[in-house]
């Protein structure tokens, strides 16, 4: 029976025997599979396992790979010593890989001359993938610098059929905005991206917003108010871009003078966030045009409710100040979940608020991803610990010393993650602190301004009462002549 | 009133700038206390994954099965079932991501385990979409005569333009008498 079994293995077509150097290559597919899910973690300990069981043979090229996926993992210290080895390489295509991998590293840690210097290095021609982001990089690079012409043309030399393709046009048409280009033809370009965007995932909605909000800004400061607040319009009202272009709004109808629909989104504004400058703006703004067109009493009262508002607000951002000191909002503000799916959070209570207030801040988002990071680290290792406790039955005794080493690296491990995780925590925290203190101030300083105009009102407001009473005065003096002389008339007519 | 003002201003250079100053300078600190944290973390849970798989799977009696996708012309996986001996072993379901990954030549492990010497009987079942995006099931049948050592395989699918129908391999890398 077994010898006719293995007659038919013998037999089976499909069944194929591979050398060894396949063994290879399949882990290398296998660390491909984690990294282009990225999954750089798993990418990284798959390589670490099978470099250290001899299993795994990396050409030049696969190297380079490697050092990519470092890279994308933000383990930079690593990368510069494998690329610093691989630009030694005998092959023009491995150096030019490593330089482009090396460009890359000086582009993500904002070198820029450093990153421009080590892409001149690249002699031949790198992969189309490779070339396409470095086109990306000297594009976005030139537009930071304010060459927007050699923008263009870097972003143009991309294909059309990139997948980076909806972001390469919408650089290209805010370099060309930004160069004082034709607006309203651009402006169609990107209404059609964002429009075709909006068939996508929810990040393309959150790209189409991004559009609209730029489009409208820029509309508006080239004072063509109605086309500006279309694109306002545009914006999702519950996505995380709603308060900016609900700024514009306001912005638009006051350029425009049409300050009670300004007023009116102000106050839809307030409810949203905290600390919004717009709503700033239209508290001075609007008393100060209701003056100039005479409606002075209006003003008066606009002054006294933004004296009012000011103080409020004051208060207010004390207030979440100490709880976010505390760490009362710790719960919400270091869940990365709330970031991915901004569009979701739609709640107006207080953490709405100061989410909506914070999430646009890059420094906390930056803040945030680290400390996530960090839990991500701390779960792996809590996994690994629990794997361990389940095989530790049965674990022999030539192993017993690799298994409590391996559980002493994770506890001494997981006491600096935990401590990593503590500073990021606090450093989040202190950010937004901060933030909401900058906010403080600048609402001080607007205090002042409302207090002054409103001085200033009560000043001329006493003096013009001051004024009526000596007209007053006046008046009933010259009526008292008059009636004096009237009476004194018949007298004099009959004296004559 | 200007002199609570001085002292107001006096005390923010005093504290919050040098307090913003070096949180700054601990940011910097604190992202290279990372990347030793992620390095050494990194090979922390490599060292217990490689020791789990040890213990848990001796290397005499260690099965590794990966699925690969070499083309999708004909076929698209969604879901594939292994079942070793009539006893079902594992079950993975493909996202498009997933799926892509596949496409664009990574291999993904959908098995491991310990099996013993001998023939053993290999069932697999392939789930996805074809052509017309119509749900298909597709089993296949393959019987293997393991070594002592690991074993490591990969399933295949492919298109087989000749039929034009796709293709189920199965190879063996290593292991095999």
């Amino acid at each position: 029976m077994k010898h006719f079994l293995l007659l038919i293995i013998l037999l089976l077509p499909n069944l194929v025997v591979a050398t060894e150097d396949e063994v290879s290559r399949l882990y290398l597919s296998e660390i491909m599979y984690h990294r282009m899910l990225d999954n750089n973690f798993d990418a990284i300990t798959r390589y670490l396992y099978t470099t250290e069981k001899n299993e795994l043979e990396l050409n030049a090229n696969n190297q380079a790979y490697i050092a990519s996926i470092y890279l994308n993992y933000d383990l930079h210290s690593q990368v510069k010593s494998m690329l610093d080895y691989l630009i030694k390489n005998d092959s023009p295509l491995i150096r030019d890989t490593s330089w482009f991998y090396l460009g890359k590293l000086h582009y993500k840690n904002k070198r820029i001359k450093s990153a421009v210097d080590t892409f001149s290095k690249i002699e031949g021609k790198l992969s189309p993938e490779e070339q396409e982001i470095k086109h990306i990089m000297y594009g976005v690079m030139a537009i930071n610098d304010g060459r927007y012409d050699t923008a263009v043309d870097e972003l143009n030399k991309v294909g059309t059929a990139s997948v980076f393709a909806p972001f390469i046009n919408y650089n290209i048409a805010i370099a060309r905005m930004k160069k004082g280009n034709d607006t309203v033809a651009l402006a169609e370009t990107l209404t059609k991206l964002a429009e075709g965007q909006k068939k996508g995932t929810a990040l393309s909605y959150i790209f189409a917003d991004q559009i609209y909000t730029t489009l409208g800004y820029v509309l508006l400061q080239n004072k063509e108010y109605e086309k500006a607040k279309q694109y306002f319009r545009k914006v999702t009202l519950d996505g995380h871009l709603a308060t900016r272009a609900l700024q514009g709004m306001i912005y638009t109808l006051s350029e425009q003078h049409e300050y009670a629909k300004a007023l009116n989104l102000s106050l839809q504004l307030i409810k949203m966030t905290i600390g919004n400058e717009a709503i700033h703006h239209a508290y001075i703004v609007i008393p100060y045009i209701l003056q100039r067109l005479d409606d002075t009493e209006k003003a008066m009262a606009f002054y006294q409710h933004a004296v009012e508002y000011f103080g409020q607000q004051r208060v207010e951002l004390k207030n979440y100040m100490n709880k976010t000191r505390r760490g009362d909002f710790d719960q919400y503000l270091l869940d990365i979940e709330k970031i991915m799916n901004v569009n979701d959070w739609v709640e107006d209570d207080e953490m709405a608020r100061l989410f909506r207030f914070v999430s646009t801040l890059d420094e906390w988002r930056d803040a945030v991803y680290k400390y996530n990071e960090m839990k991500y680290l701390q779960k792996r290792l809590d996994d690994s610990f629990y794997e361990l406790v389940i095989i530790e039955a049965d674990v022999q005794a030539e192993n017993r010393a690799r298994y409590k080493k391996s559980l002493d690296d994770i506890a001494s491990n997981k006491k600096r993650v935990q401590a990593s995780i503590k500073w990021h925590q606090q450093y989040a925290r202190h950010f937004v602190v901060k933030a909401l203190n900058d906010q403080y101030d600048d609402v001080t300083d607007y205090l002042g301004q409302a207090r002054f105009a409103l001085a200033q009102f009560y000043d001329r407001e006493e003096q013009r009462a001051k004024q009526l009473e000596i007209d007053k005065l006046r008046q009933q003096e010259e009526q008292k002549k008059q009636q004096a002389e009237a009476a004194a008339e018949p007298v004099r007519k009959k004296q004559k | 009133m200007f002199k609570r003002v001085y002292k107001q201003l006096l005390l923010w250079i005093l504290v919050v700038v040098p307090a913003s100053v070096a949180m700054a300078n601990e940011k910097e600190k604190q992202a290279v206390i990372d990347q030793t944290i992620k390095l050494e973390t990194l090979r922390v849970v490599k060292d217990a994954a490689q020791l789990v798989e040890d213990v848990g799977y001796p290397e005499i009696s260690r099965m590794k099965i990966y699925l690969s996708h070499g083309a999708g012309k004909y076929f698209g996986i969604s879901k594939v079932t292994v079942q070793l001996d009539g006893a079902d072993r594992a079950s993975y379901e493909y996202n498009d991501k997933q799926r892509q990954a596949l496409l664009r030549g990574a291999s993904n492990r959908v098995y491991i385990g310990s099996v013993s010497e001998g023939i053993h009987e290999l069932v697999v079942v392939f789930e996805g979409v074809d052509r017309k995006r119509n749900i298909i099931k597709k089993a296949r049948t393959w019987l293997f005569d393991k070594y002592p050592g690991e074993f490591i395989a990969v399933l295949n699918v492919s298109d087989d333009e000749g039929a034009l129908r796709p293709a189920f391999d199965f190879k063996i890398i290593k292991g095999e008498k």
